[in-house]
């Protein structure tokens, strides 16, 4: 067997803090480490568009009132993320999540109208609707060789079409007057509930991901999905739960929204997709799969929200505001990419 | 005189109208290195699926250590004790070797119908054990398998197959795109497996690495086995010959 | 397999027949309108209504296209083709665009198909277009209808900050009502010399979630506000947003177009003061109606102006029920 070359050094050494490659302090280390992660790139770059935002207004940006208007709409379209960034971490895309947002209220207000029952047996139909509705993106994607992206789009005006049909079908569906505000969204103080239940399905969903033999086959799934398959990994099965996941997110957000606001209109939703997709990749999600992490996604629409409310702050003028906007969120990628080049240049030595 | 601990009786297998794999019959011994030798297409790759799991025979018979068995999947054959090392497709780049290594067997701390919570210090660990066993040295069992380089990766492949003790290890062509140095390893490497007691079959368009590392030779062309003898006796051009 | 041919030709045998049957007698009227919304939007669900009730009653046989996305041009041009294809009696349709849709309809009027504008109108109307008639609301007017609403409401003094919720930019109906009440707004402007009255504008978006969210961010920075109006329904989003924030219901005078249940439920909690009924159910079945006219006895296609009649709390009650089964 041919010996160690005496130039390498023993596997795995605690990385040194000096060597003769012109020294590495703790910081720069430091920095290297995180940056190299996009989503903590992400942070980085909403940190400084608060702050941009806040000496724009004049620190009215960053006041009690204005973020917490901000934290109305955000969890709900943040919890849509968090499903969706899964699903692309595992290789595949689900363009319909902006139907089923709009879909799940509607079936819910449904229901308790027409057949008189409380809100949480209509809720749990919801949801199992969404959960019919990912194993039907999935099924049909992987028994039929069809890109995820074609299937889920005509997923997305079917659904859209059975939220007019449902609508229609009788007099429009009211929010059911037993709706529990207080477990999905009331307001405590600064926070809503609905920040709760995007912390706790953050935590659940980062969890899955990093610390479960699931979340493992998820990153293989989407990275390479031939390896994966040749070590036994039951793909087919992992893709088909992250379809179901990300569907119920989604409809539980579109749930969330109409408890806060008002009645299910059949134009909910519509074109909340795109925002989904900005979120998570403005997050470090590749589109490509296998990368990434489901709080980028969360850090990501946190950007687009705080880009929004910034804008509308400024005074953007309102047929400038899109291209503001736009705009804004290409400036925080690039931001994001350039930071991440930056921090993989830092040389730190790393014992190799 | 033991049963072999692999032999394959009569396969065949077509694929969409091409007879790949014409009445092949291989047998395969104890601690042995086969190679593996042909042009493409010659059904080298095929007989490799087959036996890892990826396809199955259209007929045929295969035994591992005298037990009949179908071979339907990847899983099965891993549990069979065979460990398939491809050109590309072993690992995922955008993972780290500890994961990389206990892919699809996962050790689990606390587990809900085959879905648990990974114990992660032992992947560390093991890993970090497995690969020096094989005298790789690498950074840390939590860098990238992207990061390391060909001949690093197939070595992370064979760690991995060694430490779920793997009766047979197959290599599918493992030197094309490495470095002589590397090269030279692979090879040693093969040449030892007979010391863990572990058979190998080693698939390669190059004859001198072949005639370097194993026991026997057999040469397919067009689907057929056309040439099966112990290295010992026979040469390089012997086997040109029959190609 | 002789027996399958054998029931097929029967089949289309008797297809053929009755065809004939058909054609022969009085065949019903064929109408197809062309919208520019996309089907989920509730407001058209009662323009259909009114065009169903209507063909119901003339006994016509209606159709109602829809483009894939609101306002999609493209797909509204193809729609007209197909529906002239189908050699229809009449055909209704949409014009939120100046000039795509106006050679498309000038080959249905020549070829002999009657087509009358609802809803959105070529901008200069008749002078501009092809179409025999205009059924709908006026924009313009309607805008100024409700700006004078609202500004009857304002403080009796100090100064003035209105904030308009412009909900889609790029949209005829949105911008020309838009314009309306700041051409009332104007107005009153020039009727009080004596107070200065600052106009906002922002894109609100064509949702609750997106106008409450926009709306909010706004107010944070102009406490002063006085009044928002939206060129849609959308402040229903910013009634809750305000709800939200603890503002009493009426501080801030709020108006908006098209009623549906959910603005009559914030106008009766008070926070929306009016709104501009366009009375969409007319806006299907009036054109409806004239097919026959046209058709049977060969009658001219007349305007109807479909209403800028402005609706505050008290007609709240009359009109729900009739909101909840789609007329209004």
């Amino acid at each position: 067997m041919v010996t160690a070359d005496r130039r390498e050094q023993t596997p795995f050494e605690p990385r040194r803090a000096s060597t003769s490659r012109g020294g590495s302090t703790p910081v720069k280390r430091l920095l290297k480490v995180y940056m190299e992660r996009p989503e903590l790139v992400a942070l980085v770059v909403l940190v400084a568009l608060l702050a941009y935002f806040a000496l724009r207004s004049a620190g009215l940006f960053l006041s009690y009132q204005n973020l917490r208007g901000i934290l109305g709409l955000f969890p709900e379209l943040s919890i849509m993320a968090l499903g969706f960034a899964l699903l692309m971490i595992a290789g595949e895309f689900d363009l319909s999540i902006g139907s089923v947002f709009g879909l799940a209220p509607i079936v819910l207000c449904a229901l308790a109208q027409h057949f008189g029952l409380s809100f949480w047996p209509c809720f749990a139909a919801a949801l199992l609707m969404c959960v019919v509705v990912g194993l039907l993106n999935g099924f049909i994607s992987l028994s039929f060789g069809i890109p995820s992206f074609i299937t889920t789009l005509g997923m997305l005006f079917m659904l859209r079409s059975l939220c007019v049909v449902i609508y229609q079908s009788g007099a429009a569906p009211a929010l059911p007057s037993d709706a529990p505000a207080w477990a999905l969204t009331a307001p405590i103080g600064f926070f809503r509930v609905s920040t709760i239940w995007l912390a706790a399905l953050g935590l659940v969903i980062y969890l899955l991901l990093e610390r479960t033999n699931f979340g493992n086959w998820v990153r293989a799934t989407g990275g390479a999905l031939e390896s994966a398959k040749s070590m036994g990994i039951p793909t087919n099965f992992v893709k088909t739960a992250c379809f179901v996941i990300s569907s119920v997110c989604a409809g539980l957000a579109g749930i969330i929204q109409v408890v806060r606001i008002a009645s299910p209109l059949p134009s909910l939703g519509d074109g909340v997709e795109l925002q989904a997709i900005a979120a998570a990749v403005i997050g470090g999600v590749a589109l490509s799969g296998g990368v990434g992490n489901v709080l980028g996604a969360v850090v990501g629409m946190a950007i687009i929200r705080v880009i929004d409310s910034g804008m509308v702050m400024s005074r953007v003028d309102a047929n400038w505001f899109k291209f503001a906007v736009g705009f804004l969120t290409i400036v925080a990628v690039i931001a994001n990419i350039w930071l991440g080049r930056r921090a993989r240049g830092i040389k730190v030595d790393t014992g190799k | 005189m033991t049963a072999p601990i692999i032999e394959c009786q009569h396969l065949e297998k077509w694929y969409s109208g091409v007879h790949a794999l014409k009445n092949v019959s291989l047998s395969v011994a104890h601690g042995e290195a086969v190679g593996l030798v042909g042009d493409n297409g010659a059904g080298k790759s095929t007989l490799i699926k087959i036996l890892s799991g990826v396809h199955e025979p259209d007929g045929g018979t295969i035994r591992i250590e005298g037990r009949e068995v179908r071979i339907r999947n990847p899983r099965q054959a891993m549990e069979l004790g065979l460990e398939t090392i491809y050109q590309y497709n072993s690992m995922v780049p955008t993972m780290s070797i500890a994961r990389n290594v206990f892919i699809g067997r996962e050790p689990l701390k606390w587990s809900l119908f085959g879905l648990g919570w990974m114990d992660r210090g032992k992947m560390d660990h093991e890993s970090v054990r497995a690969i020096a066993d094989v005298d790789l040295h690498l950074r840390s069992p939590e860098a990238l398998v992207g990061e390391l380089s060909g001949g690093q990766r197939q070595g992370v492949a064979i760690a991995r197959a060694m430490h779920f003790k793997s009766k047979v290890l197959i290599l599918d062509e493992p030197t094309n795109h490495l470095s002589v140095k590397e090269t030279n390893k692979v090879i040693g490497f093969v040449r030892d497996l007979k010391k863990q007691n572990v058979t190998g079959v080693f698939i390669s368009h190059n004859m001198q690495h072949v005639f370097q590392c194993c026991d026997r030779v057999v040469a397919m062309a067009r689907g057929e086995i056309v040439f099966d003898r112990p290295v010992a006796e026979s040469s390089i051009e012997e086997v040109h010959e029959f190609l | 397999m002789r027996r399958m041919t054998g029931i097929l030709a029967a089949g289309l045998a008797f297809v053929g027949l009755t065809c004939g049957v058909a054609l022969a007698a009085d065949a019903p009227l064929k109408i197809i309108y062309v919208s520019h919304a996309d089907s989920g939007n509730p407001f058209w669900l009662t323009v259909k209504k009114g065009m169903d009730d209507a063909c119901a009653q003339i006994k016509a046989d209606c159709q109602m296209l829809y483009d894939a996305k609101l306002g999609d041009i493209q797909s509204q041009v193809a729609n007209m083709q197909s529906a002239m294809a189908q050699s229809p009696d009449l055909i209704i349709t949409s014009i939120p665009d100046d000039h795509a849709l106006n050679a498309v309809i000038k080959e249905a009027v020549d070829s002999g198909i009657p087509v009358i504008a609802s809803n959105v109108d070529h901008t200069q109307g008749a002078k501009g277009n092809a179409r025999l008639a205009f059924v709908g609301q006026d924009f313009e007017l309607a805008g100024r209808a409700l700006g004078n609403a609202v500004a009857a409401k304002f403080p009796a003094s100090g100064p003035i900050h209105i904030l308009l919720g412009v909900n889609a930019p790029a949209e005829n109906w949105s911008r020309t009502r838009a314009d309306g009440v700041k051409h009332a707004l104007a107005d009153w402007a020039k009727d009080h010399p004596d107070r200065p009255i600052k106009v906002d504008e922002i894109d609100a978006g064509l949702d609750y979630g997106t106008a409450g969210d926009r709306f909010g961010s706004f107010f944070t920075g102009a406490p002063d506000l006085n009044a928002y109006v939206d060129t849609g329904f959308w402040d229903v989003g910013v009634a809750s947003a305000l709800k939200d924030r603890g503002v009493a219901p009426g501080k801030i005078i709020i108006g908006g177009f098209d009623l549906i249940p959910d603005v009559l439920a914030q106008m009766k909690a008070g926070y929306i003061q009016f709104h501009v009924d366009q009375q969409p159910y007319l806006q299907g079945y009036v054109p409806a109606m004239q097919a026959p006219l046209i058709k049977k006895y060969k009658m001219a296609a007349f305007d109807v102006n479909t209403g800028s009649a402005v609706v505050g709390k008290d007609q709240v009650d009359a009109i729900e029920q009739l909101s909840k089964n789609g007329y209004r």
